[in-house]
This record gives C-alpha cells, structure tokens and sequence, in this order.
C-alpha cells in the first residue's frame, strides 16, 4: 500500500517557454495539503509563470499539472489524452483560488456582488447560503462595513483584502497568491498580511510569490527558491532562512537583510 | 408665423416622431446586438477571420448613409431583390450602425485591462458567461457616452429615408410644409423635434454616466 498522501498541486518536468526563451526549466515541486509554500526569487526568474501555470492561465509547453491528483490541462480517454475544452478548463479552475497582484476585482459590482459572483452564477451555489458565507468572509477581512461599496472607492490594501475573501468565497482546494502586496503603498502591506498569516493557520493550502521576506519566514512551511526559471532550493523556512544551501540563495537573502 | 397650421397638422408631426422613434429604437437594438455578434470575429485569434470582419466593418463605415440607403432601395432590385421602403429602411439603418457599433465595442473590450479576464478566468468563466457577466457589462460602461453620440448620429441620418418616401418626421415636415406653404414654420418644429430627440438620448447617457462615475476607478 502507499502510504504517501496525494500532493494537493505536483508539477512534473513543467517547461514553460515565451518564443524562443525558456521561461520554467524542468519544474518538479510537490505541494502537500494543507502546507503553505512561500515561491521566492529574483524578479524575471519564473515566479509568477509557475503559479499561473498551475491553472493554467499560462499553458505549459512541456511537463504536467496534477491538482490532488487529477491532471490539470488534459484529460484521459481510451484513445489518449486530449486537451481540455475551455468549459472543462473553467470547472477545474473553480477549484484552485487566485489573488493577484493588482487585485483584479470586477469594477461593475459591489464588493458584496465581487465575493458572491462566481459562486452563484458559475458554482450555481444558492444564493441565500452564497451570500451569508460571504458576509462572514468579508467580517473576517474587516471589511463588512463596504459591502456595498464600489471598488473604486477602496484604498489597495482594502482592494486585496476583498480580493482574498473572493478567492475564499469558492472554497478552493488551494490558494495562489501572485505577489499579493507587491502593488500597495508600504503602509498597507501589513493588514493583507496579516490576512493571508489567519488563513495560513486554517490549515489551506497556500501557494504565495512574494518578496516579503518576513511573511515568509514566519508563515510559509516550506520556500521555493527560484533562479532563471530553475528550482534552485526546497527547504524548511527555517533552514532555509538559517542555513541558504546555494550561493544564489545566499546573495538573494543578503539583499533583503 | 402661422402656428395654426402647425397646430392642426400635429397629428401628421406626430405619425412622422412616431415612425423616426420606432426605426431608431429597433435599429439601435438590432445594430448593438449585431455588433456584439460582430465582436466575436473582430476578436479572434485567427487573423484571416479577424481581417475579413474589420474590412466589412471599415467598409460599412465608409460609405455615405444616403448611398447605402440608395443601393439598397434602388439597386437591389436590379439584381432580383426587392425590398419595400420599411424594410430598406430598417436594412439600411441597421446595416450602417452595426459596423459603427461593432467599432466601437471591440475598442472598449480592447482597452479592458487584461488582468478582468484573467480574474475572469480564474474563477471559472467562459464563452458567454464570460462575456455576460464580466466583459459586457464593463465595456458597455466604458463606451456609453459613443454609443450616445453614434445615437444622435443615427437619428439624424434616418431623416434622409425621407426621399425613399418613409413617412418619418422630416417626411412629415415636408409634407406639411408643402402642401399649406409654410416651409419656414414646418421645418422649424420638426427641428425642434429632433432636438428633443438628441436630448433625450443625452439625458440617458447623463444617468449612465452617474452610474459609471461610481465605477470608474479614475475618481479615487
């Protein structure tokens, strides 16, 4: 018997390349449930086109996707395995959340309507139940007093903290944050941090790119160093922190001392 | 001025606003969902698709409204198919607007910032919905006030279905106008007439525009 559980996201040999540069190398990373996995590296080294690959938004060119086991991207008949069709494509992204680094939230809607929209109107989820559960998301970013608040008028700080609870809304499997404060003025970092560190201990499974060294440290499980689109270190936080096993690594850490 | 006359042929000013309402109202209706529709191919990733669909779009735009109107009436019937005066009315009309339309709409979802589909995407939209939920309803927002003024244009140019005899209000103006020789005081209201019609549509892009104001990042 295997007593290994199932990965929540594996990536295997992924290579991802824009025309004629090769963006990702030989990707191999497991993600196990639960765990929160902190990506760092310099910037252009492949980041945030790992995370997007991983739903793919981005579609990697060679290598696989396995998201708690089911092959992201491809599905398998008796005659091989075929692409996905978009509508296939949509209902596994429903299961794997995403922030991003300029928020993204629909400017039309309300910051009640952006938390509720895709679970009503694409998870077909009844709206009552819907929009309780969104209410208490909203309560837990702070934010309940903006429910009927156009974007528009929120500061980016608070932008991002509806964003999250939007991802929350759809009760993902994982979590992918794509530098989520890497747009925001320096004295809102702390309170979407301080967001993302309450869900790291829910026990989801967090992917985050970032280069907020302190969040890192203190709330990933596990980094993934990453150099010219090459995993270059997996370690524990705290080794990783303590003791960078490469050069590159160590030259990174320095410049955020 | 002789308001008398105007006064007692309201009844034919009236059949003639009617007749002008109805033929913008349906061929505005008709030409943004026709562009919409347009949007698609104008969209594609498939660049023979998309060059053949802006080519009939630059095409429609570019030709006088008073021509098309003509080869429509006049010259289809030389190749076999005649269409009566309501009919090429409402073709022209909307074949005119709809590449106008389709222009304006594929520039709004143009300028859409990326990162909406890509939210879009993420959380599980596609196809229709996508373009329901999310891209519709931002690029209709974003290009209100154009679709307002290519309105304004449409009503002006439907005057000119006056000389394929469509009774509309410059037809009705005509008439009138013709028939008890008061040219001065007929065209006058019917121009009053028309104004009152372009300010109605810039009163309803003004309400758009409040609604838009609240979702326009640009006031923070």
């Amino acid at each position: 018997m295997d007593e290994t559980p199932t990965p929540a996201v594996e990536l295997r040999s992924l290579v991802k390349r824009f025309g004629a540069h090769e963006v990702l190398t030989d990707i191999d990373l497991q993600i196990m449930p639960g765990e929160t996995v902190c990506i760092l590296g310099p910037s252009g080294s492949g980041k945030s086109t790992l995370l997007r690959c991983i739903n793919w938004l981005e579609r990697p060119d060679e290598g696989t996707v396995l998201l708690h086991g089911t092959r992201v991207g491809y599905h398998f008949t008796n005659s091989g395995s075929l692409p996905m069709t978009d509508r296939e494509l949509a209902l596994l992204r429903t299961r794997i959340g995403m922030v991003f680094q300029h928020f993204n939230l629909w400017p039309h809607l309300t910051v009640l309507q952006n938390v509720i929209e895709s679970p009503v109107y694409v998870l077909r989820r009844p709206r009552d139940e819907v929009v309780a559960e969104a209410e208490r998301l909203l309560e837990k970013v702070g934010l309940i007093d903006k429910r009927d608040v156009y974007p528009a008028f929120l500061s980016g700080g608070q932008m991002q903290r509806v964003a999250i609870a939007r991802a929350l809304a759809m009760r993902p499997e994982v979590l992918l944050f794509d530098e989520p404060t890497s747009a925001l003025d320096p004295e809102l970092v702390g309170e979407v941090l301080a967001v993302m560190r309450d869900i790291a201990h829910i026990g989801l499974t967090m992917i985050v790119v970032t280069h907020e060294m302190e969040f890192a440290r203190e709330a990933a499980d596990r980094i993934v160093f990453l150099d010219k689109g090459r995993i270059i270190e997996v370690a524990t936080a705290e080794a990783f922190f303590a003791h960078p096993a490469t050069e590159r690594s160590r030259q990174f850490l320095e410049r955020y001392r | 001025m002789r308001v008398d006359v105007i006064w007692n042929q309201l009844p034919q000013f009236a059949i003639g606003l009617g007749n002008t309402l109805w033929l913008c109202t349906v061929s505005t209706v008709l030409s943004l969902l026709l562009g919409a529709l347009l949007m698609v191919p104008l969209m594609s990733r498939n660049t023979a698709l998309r060059g053949a669909a802006q080519a009939l779009v630059d095409a429609g735009r570019c030709i006088p409204f008073l021509l098309l109107t003509y080869l429509v009436y006049f010259a289809l019937p030389t190749l076999g198919v005649t269409v009566d005066k309501w009919s090429a009315a409402l073709i022209t009309l909307v074949a005119y607007n709809t590449a106008y339309m389709a222009e304006i709409l594929r520039a709004g979802w143009a300028h859409l910032p990326a990162g909406q589909t890509d939210a879009a995407h993420a959380f599980g939209y596609t196809g229709w919905k996508l373009f329901r939920r999310i891209i519709g309803p931002q690029v209709l927002i974003a290009v209100g006030p154009v679709i307002g003024n290519q309105l304004i244009q449409l009503i002006k140019d439907s005057a000119f279905l006056s000389i394929i005899t469509v009774p509309e209000l410059t037809f009705a103006a005509n008439y009138v106008q013709s028939y008890y020789f008061v040219p001065f005081e007929s065209f006058l209201f019917a121009t009053l007439l028309y104004w009152a019609l372009c300010g109605g549509v810039e009163w309803l892009v003004h309400r758009g525009e409040r609604y838009a104001s609240l979702v326009r990042p640009s006031n923070g």
